[in-house]
């Protein structure tokens, strides 16, 4: 069984060399005068960490794409309202995650009732088989039970590949805070997996 | 380094784990959501006053025809018919509106007056 705890660097890291050596400001400013190929590398350097950090929020992928999709536009509109340009990546990650949450809020209104953000299993497409399915199910199964935060900590970081200061920056948290949510994270994933797996849990999260 | 070895595989959270082309077709489509907004910037963005108003001068052209069209036909399609000035209608003017008999028609009964009575009227002759 291909097990979901393989080292990994992080198969989706964004190759800024491949990108563009500009920085996010360079680029802000590009796309305040129009300039669509700027706005389009702020996309390419945003996409995944906004539909990261809105599926630490909503836990459905569907919804997580709609919200990223519609926060990159939002911010594309209110671009004037970015007072540090280098610093867009925290700024846009917060818009991400209010509209999250306030897609969350719209959501528990609709139905009336107390709605938990609960990581819900997203919809496999045909090539996806089987073993990767299950894979997903318990990783996503495993992200229930933990903070907001913890989750976008983790998916930025073992998933996007981001550093400890990176996060610290864009999330506005100290970087020895980004550790301890980093380990606490792991801690709980990894019990929940071991948990799910019908092995002994190594521990609970403190 | 520890950390990178603790690093957990997350990469099936990833969608495009299931779909390879998610972000490709997902960039595509912000980006095309986007293209009014970006050139609503091009075109706005480094405008002078001059600009501007030069921007406009290709809808402001006809829209002052348009206007100095709507105003003639107000004007002139309110104007009141010029009046006639034939003799006939002159005469009946004079009269119109006039209370009793008009002038002409005094001068007339005073005619048809017994030349005697007037006479005697008049002072007794």
């Amino acid at each position: 069984m291909v097990s979901p705890t393989l080292n990994n660097p992080g198969l989706f890291r964004v190759r800024r060399s491949a990108l563009s050596e500009r920085t996010d400001g360079e680029l802000v400013q590009a796309a305040l005068q129009g300039q669509s190929q700027a706005f389009g590398i702020l996309v390419t350097r945003y996409m995944r960490p906004g539909y990261l950090v809105a599926f630490s929020v909503t836990g459905s992928p569907q919804d997580s794409e709609d919200v990223a999709q519609e926060a990159f536009l939002v911010a594309l509109e209110r671009l004037e309202d970015c007072r540090n340009p280098e610093k867009f990546g925290g700024w846009f990650l917060t818009i991400v995650r209010n509209r999250a949450r306030n897609f969350l809020r719209r959501e528990r209104l609709r139905r009336g009732e107390e709605l938990t953000p609960e990581i819900s299993p997203g919809v496999g497409g045909p090539a996806e088989d089987f073993a990767k399915l299950e894979i997903r199910e318990r990783l996503e199964e495993g992200m229930e039970g933990l903070s907001e935060t913890r989750r976008e900590v983790l998916l930025l970081h073992d998933l996007e590949g981001w550093k400890h200061r990176e996060i610290g920056e864009r999330l506005g948290i100290p970087d020895g805070t980004v550790r301890s949510h980093l380990h606490f994270a792991r801690k709980h994933l990894r019990d929940r997996l071991g948990a799910l797996r019908g092995s002994a849990p190594e521990g609970e999260e403190s | 380094m520890k950390d990178v070895d603790e690093r957990l595989d997350l990469s099936p959270l990833d969608p495009e784990s299931r779909d390879a082309g998610f972000w490709l077709r997902f960039h595509g489509r912000v980006l095309e959501q986007a293209r009014d907004e970006l050139a609503r910037r091009r075109m706005t963005e480094g405008l002078t006053v001059a600009e501007v108003v030069f921007q406009w001068r290709k809808p402001l052209v006809p829209l002052t025809l348009l206007a100095a069209s709507l105003a003639g036909v107000f004007v002139y399609g309110h104007e009141e018919p010029a009046p006639d000035l034939s003799p006939v209608a002159y005469s009946e003017a004079l009269v119109e509106d006039l209370e009793g008999d008009p002038i002409p028609t005094v001068l007339e009964r005073v005619v048809e007056l017994d030349e005697g009575m007037f006479l005697a009227s008049a002072g007794g002759f």
